[in-house]
């Protein structure tokens, strides 16, 4: 086995070794530069592992242990799980970088060990979500993630921060507990826990048309857990209290990974455990298309309505998730391919739109209100072209990275014909909704009155993430072509 | 139109937002009809309870169907006891040296699923360290007025003084044996961890902080989970690339007595944050 | 029908246990009830659980003969997943009831009811 194989797995305990050194309390900055270093490390270490593998074209299965499937423990590495790993732990280092500043006005200086405990967790837990072949361990990690993730949230200390992670916190729990039923249903009609032989096992009974109820049952389980826990539409009123209340680096990661996290779980259960035929004989996928548009919809109508910056990007969010169950839900190869494609798209446009809104709010006195951001864009640019880049990424402007994704799924929509007609509509009516805030908030920071009394800070930090993440969005937009043979190759070994 | 113009010449408020307001609004309206927000707020709960109960029912009513297609129950011929059951129960003592076959499969064979189960309880202990460490006055001020230390308590004091030591030799037995008999690491460490608290509350937590301080609890906690990564990674490592290296037959007795430590110190440490928002 | 149900009956004991947590966390307005009826929703799985890991005149899997007649002892692998599952149980219930100790610090009540109207004459 070449060396290279082993990267995931270090990455993974890197992560989760760095997370509990964190606890030791060390000063604030320290901590931060740790957690820092360890997002860094694992992206250069993922991207080495995403070129070799991209290179080798292959998908490997590694032993967690001594004993290999059916008795111990997997992970597996492919195109697909490299190329997320990759960007996820990217992400996660500029969201870090641009979040700095408010990270550290924020957070209880005592406290930031805790809070970069967290962010290691996170990390740790995306990557196992991404990596791996056995669905209890996916459990236990959605448990880690979903904690870390309510700690996030609650990193600023205050009343309305506290109440978010209490509804976050219940109804993850609740979605939690849905989906632990729903695998102890599957395991005890397949009497596996390993992603491979549950599929054979799910094969040979789709296939003799046996114990179709309880099959049927664990997978809308495990969808309705998946689903609230990242924001799918009727669970989704946990969202922008939690995500628009948090610190900016919270709000990013957040948004931009960790509900992508149990996308990418679902993608895997639905292509390696249970193959899109499975899913759509049992009518679940309709049911999460639907599901995707009401909250494309939703999400975008309620988000004009919002007047506090981070609570309308909290609201757009749930409409982008939207667009990755839409994705999901149509139930064939390019559909997925698609939403994968939405998935990482968005992953770099919501966190730079965070980025960029905590800082225009950081140069406008550390106001969220959008009239109160008039004319900012004018006092920090970089900021400004960082809001306007994501912005016209979510309304699905060519050149940017949201267009490939909204194309991708148009295109992907074609080959089933009953869904063809609903999903072009809801495209173009969404991509007009998101038109109607994103635009007059564009305009509005970029309008008005340029200079105040008060000049700010430089923040060379954030620059430098908004930069990054705007040059992802494009790179995203401009090499769709390669991208997505790359999310096509990697679906085809998951 | 000239409601935009007039927006983009900074003149007015935001278009599209709250039907088009001439100035922005500086706070909430103050608000005397208090009693038409409450009716509406009635309103909005008992369609709320109502959407709730059909949505409960519905479930259990899928749950029931569903779980009525289940394998029967307590039968040998289920498909849960495979082949993968059979080698945890055969091969177990050969492979891990655990008579145990419950603490040799969580232990070796799903180790890294454990290592995920000791992270989620470290984070746990993180997180109430987060919520609930006093490190600021207000915060010290809540944390007494939630919690008021009762009075030593004479009864409390004497029974313990004859009960923590037993519980403290049943919870090292536990966790010492748990590899071959009912028991091991999470088991001992909750019982050791029962210990410290009664022995907290019976003789106040002053006694407990003149061998059990931050220091300790931090080492105790953190060498033990550190053992616990370094000691699996390692097994990892070793076993994915196919070296022999004889580690799979003591693990299991080493990551035991570093999963009791981890789990006494978290159980504690739950207790202490939570009375008094410090250790 | 019936018999299927009879024969499974720890499962739909299960089932209804889990949809009576559930019915009561989304509809009791106390934060500590709620963190009860996630443990009884957590317990259900639990009972669902260990129901699939008995076989009737099987033992539990402590190895008594070093495991040389397999057919003795039950499947260990439900015992393990509840094991890991109550870990996780405790966990998020300390983890909860820690953030409502806060809240309560913060708002001085645990209803949910309470606290939304506490929210908003704060101005929150």
């Amino acid at each position: 086995m070449p060396f290279v194989w082993n990267l995931p797995f270090f990455c993974i305990f890197l992560c989760m070794i760095a997370a509990i050194l964190l606890s030791l309390g060390p000063r604030a900055r320290l901590a931060w530069g740790v957690s820092f270093g360890v997002a860094a490390a694992c992206a250069l270490a993922s991207l080495v592992f995403l070129v070799r593998i991209a290179r080798a074209d292959t998908a490997f299965a590694y032993t967690m242990g001594k004993f290999p499937a059916p008795f111990g423990n997997e992970i597996k590495g492919g195109p697909l799980q490299g190329l997320f790993g990759f960007v996820f732990s990217l992400v996660m280092c500029l969201c870090l970088l641009g979040g700095r500043t408010d990270f550290f006005a924020d957070v209880d200086e005592k406290k930031t060990g805790l809070a970069c405990v967290m962010l290691c967790m996170v990390l740790a837990s995306l990557f196992v979500l991404t990596y791996t072949n056995d669905i209890f361990t996916a459990y236990v990690f959605i448990e880690i993630s979903t904690i870390a993730a309510c700690a996030l949230v609650m990193a600023k200390d205050s009343g309305p921060t506290l109440v978010a992670t209490v509804r976050y916190l219940f109804l993850s729990l609740l979605g939690s507990g849905m989906f632990l039923f729903g695998l102890v249903l599957l395991y005890a009609v397949t009497g596996h826990l390993l992603m491979p032989q549950l599929s054979a096992a799910v094969a040979k009974l789709a296939a003799a048309g046996e114990r179709r109820g309880v099959l049927a049952l664990s997978l809308g389980l495990m969808t309705a857990g998946l689903g609230v826990k990242s924001a799918m539409f009727p669970f989704h009123r946990w969202l922008p209290d939690a995500h628009g209340s948090a610190t900016t680096a919270s709000s990013a990661v957040l948004s931009g990974l960790v509900v992508k996290g149990y996308a990418v779980l679902l993608i895997l259960l639905y292509v390696r455990v249970f193959t899109l035929d499975t899913v759509r004989a049992l009518r679940v996928s309709d049911a999460v298309f639907v599901l995707g548009f009401s909250g494309m919809i939703l999400g975008s109508v309620r988000a004009i309505g919002e007047t506090h910056v981070k609570r309308m990007l909290a609201w757009s969010t749930v409409a982008q998730v939207g667009y990755i169950f839409m994705g999901v839900g149509l139930g064939t190869g390019a559909g997925v391919a698609a939403a994968c494609f939405q998935i990482l798209a968005h992953a770099f446009a919501k966190p730079l739109l965070f980025v960029s809104a905590g800082r225009l709010s950081a140069v406008s006195g550390h106001e969220k209100q959008l009239f109160a951001l008039r004319g900012s864009a004018r006092r920090a640019p970089l900021a400004g072209l960082g809001f306007g880049v994501g912005a016209l990424s979510m309304v699905g402007i060519p050149l940017f990275g949201g267009f490939a994704a909204k194309a991708g799924l148009a295109l992907g929509s074609i080959p089933d014909g009953t869904k063809t007609a609903v999903a072009l509509g809801v495209l173009a009516l969404s991509s007009v909704l998101n038109a109607l805030y994103y635009l007059p908030a564009l305009i509005n920071v970029w309008s008005g009155a340029p200079a105040e009394a008060s000049r700010p800070g430089r923040d060379d930090a954030c620059s430098a993430a908004i930069l990054l993440l705007a040059a992802g969005v494009l790179t995203l937009g401009l090499r769709f072509g390669p991208v997505m043979d790359l999310i096509v190759r990697g679906l085809a070994l998951v | 139109m000239s409601a935009l113009r007039r927006w983009l010449d900074g003149e007015s408020g935001y278009p599209l937002r709250a039907g088009w307001r001439e100035t922005p609004p500086k706070k909430p309206k103050t608000r005397p009809a208090r009693r038409d927000d409450r009716r509406q707020l009635d309103g909005f709960l008992r369609a709320y309870a109502l959407c709730a109960i059909v949505l409960c029912m519905l479930l259990a009513l899928c749950l029931i169907l569903g779980v009525a297609g289940l394998p029967p129950f307590a039968d040998a011929g289920n498909p849960t006891n495979n082949e993968v059951a059979e080698r945890y129960v055969g091969s177990a003592e050969e492979e891990t040296g655990a008579e145990n076959a419950v603490a040799g499969m969580i232990l070796n064979y799903r180790g890294f699923d454990t290592f995920g189960e000791s992270c989620v309880l470290f984070v746990a202990l993180c997180c109430v360290e987060l919520l609930l460490r006093a490190t600021t006055p207000a915060l010290r001020k809540e944390a007494e007025a939630c919690e008021k230390e009762a009075a030593r308590d004479a009864i409390l004091a004497t029974v313990a003084r004859f009960i923590v030591p037993c519980v403290l030799v049943f919870g090292l037995c536990i966790l010492f044996h748990g590899h071959l008999s009912p028991g091991g690491g999470f088991s001992g460490g909750a019982v050791l961890g029962a210990a410290l608290i009664l022995f907290a509350a019976a003789f106040g937590r002053d006694r407990v902080r003149r061998f059990f301080t931050r220091r300790v609890f931090d080492a105790v906690r953190i060498s033990g989970l550190m053992l616990y990564a370094v000691m699996f990674g390692l097994y990892v490592f070793l076993g994915a690339n196919g070296v022999e290296s004889g580690l799979s037959r003591w693990i299991v007795q080493i990551i035991d007595v570093a999963v009791g430590l981890v789990v006494m110190s978290t159980m504690y440490g739950f207790f202490a944050f939570y009375t008094k928002g410090e250790l | 029908m019936l018999t299927l149900l009879v024969q499974n009956r720890y499962a739909v004991t299960a089932s209804v246990l889990f949809a009576v947590g559930f019915l009561h966390v989304l509809l009791h307005p106390d934060l500590i009830r709620k963190v009860v009826a996630f443990n009884i929703m957590d317990a259900s799985v639990f009972l669902l659980l260990a129901s699939r890991g008995t076989v009737a005149g099987r033992a539990a899997a402590i190895l008594t003969d070093g495991g040389a007649d397999p057919s003795r002892y039950v499947n260990p692998i439900p015992a393990g997943l509840v094991l890991t599952g109550i870990v996780v149980s405790v966990s998020v219930s300390a983890f909860s009831l820690a953030l409502i100790q806060r809240v309560y610090g913060v708002y001085g009540t645990t209803d949910l009811r309470r606290l939304l109207e506490a929210m908003k004459k704060r101005g929150e």
